[in-house]
């Protein structure tokens, strides 16, 4: 599959020049990298522009509650740890109001990769 | 685990939370009923993709009880699963009963955005009313077929023909078990499920009755003001008070009494 191939039918809404739109063009060409097939792979964000991230992918998408994507995607790759998890968010979904799952992830160490998308706004 | 002995969360239960939503409330009656009404939860809660919320107590929760051999495991509850061709839209909002086949991460085909805010049959997040609209009457079909299947998930028990009346839920269990026991004179009725309340078993129940009391650990008597929304409830006696300790024979007796003196 081809980078665009990872996309989704709905058009990013961030502003124009947005930072956000090179992560999801980096990571939509880290997963044709790696061959991962759409249907094992889940993204999952809290709330923010940078957690519509998932809406554009074509994933197991889950735009989840402010702060608490990490949790959740835990909880799915434990219960399903065939499929490849990201976590994606904001510097306040990460690291203000959900900064107290942080560390509990880290403690953990549930095999997810975890993007902050950090525009210094909240966070 | 619960901590206190009290049933003063009931409206936090059934009414609290972001906007509309479907949900159901259980309540467990003692330690044995607690594992057929977690797997009651479980059940609706898969079949009908929902939440389902299990109401305790401490009284319940931190004793012990002997119980009989336990029964056959029953089967594990069955969720309807989407597989490549059964359909073409998540949220589609024609599913019977409200429900739309699970889509188990890893299956082919079958990626979607499960948005956090209202959304259309294909997940997309969205703002138009009109959708917002449709997608709660798909999810509220939910509760008229659940509320059609639980109708009778009340527990009844004393003489068929007793006159006096009590309505309680939880942890009253036993002590109104030890009560009719030894007052043949009234019947207690007690929902397995308070929402959606078995109203129809309820009104069948109270048929003959010359008088009732609802007894509930909530200073506001939150199944009493709950009942009085559904049903008729001017002929009911609301003898509510806080928790922290449960109630016992003398207090029961008490308040009982009380209904003898009342006009």
């Amino acid at each position: 599959m081809k980078a665009k191939d990872y996309r989704s039918t709905l058009e990013p809404v961030w502003c124009t020049g947005c930072g956000d739109f090179g992560v999801l063009k980096g990571l939509t060409q880290a997963l044709a990298d790696l061959e991962i097939p759409p249907e094992r792979l889940a993204v999952i964000s809290g709330i923010g522009c940078s957690s519509r991230l998932p809406g554009y992918l074509r994933s197991y998408s889950f735009n989840t509650i402010h702060g608490r994507a990490l949790p959740i995607a835990a909880g799915l790759k434990v219960a399903r740890p065939e499929i490849t998890t990201v976590v994606v968010g904001g510097d306040g979904d990460g690291f203000s109001i959900g900064l107290g799952h942080l560390p509990h992830a880290i403690r953990r160490n549930v095999d997810v990769s975890y993007a902050v998308l950090d525009n210094g706004s909240t966070g | 685990m619960p901590s206190r002995t009290e049933q003063a969360d009931l409206n936090h239960a059934i009414y609290s939370g972001h906007g509309d939503f479907p949900r159901v409330v259980l309540g467990i009656l003692d330690v044995v009923h607690a594992r057929q009404a977690m797997w009651k939860a479980f059940d609706l809660s898969e079949r009908y993709q929902l939440p389902v919320l299990v109401m305790s107590d401490a009284y319940i929760a931190q004793r012990r009880q002997t119980r009989g051999p336990l029964p056959e495991p029953r089967p594990v509850p069955a969720r309807q699963v989407w597989s490549a061709g059964m359909g073409p839209a998540r949220f589609d909002i024609t599913g019977e009963h409200g429900v739309t086949p699970f889509r188990v991460p890893g299956s082919p085909e079958g990626t979607y955005l499960a948005a956090g805010i209202e959304h259309t049959v294909d997940g997309h997040p969205t703002a138009d009313g009109s959708i917002h609209q449709r997608m709660n009457e798909k999810r509220f079909r939910k509760l008229e077929v659940i509320a059609r299947e639980t109708q009778d998930w009340a527990v009844t028990f004393g003489p068929p023909h007793a006159t006096r009346g009590i309505i309680a839920w939880g942890s009253h269990y036993g002590l109104l078990r030890e009560w009719v026991d030894l007052h043949p004179e009234y019947r207690v009725f007690m929902p397995e499920i308070l929402h959606p309340f078995p109203i129809a078993a309820l009104t069948r129940w109270r048929r003959g009755l010359t008088s009732t009391v609802l007894v509930e650990l909530s200073y506001q008597g939150q199944l009493y003001r709950y009942l009085s929304g559904l049903t008729d409830m001017s002929g009911v006696r609301s003898a509510s008070r806080s928790g922290g300790l449960q109630m016992m024979m003398p207090e029961l007796e008490r308040i009982l009494e009380f209904e003898e003196v009342a006009p």
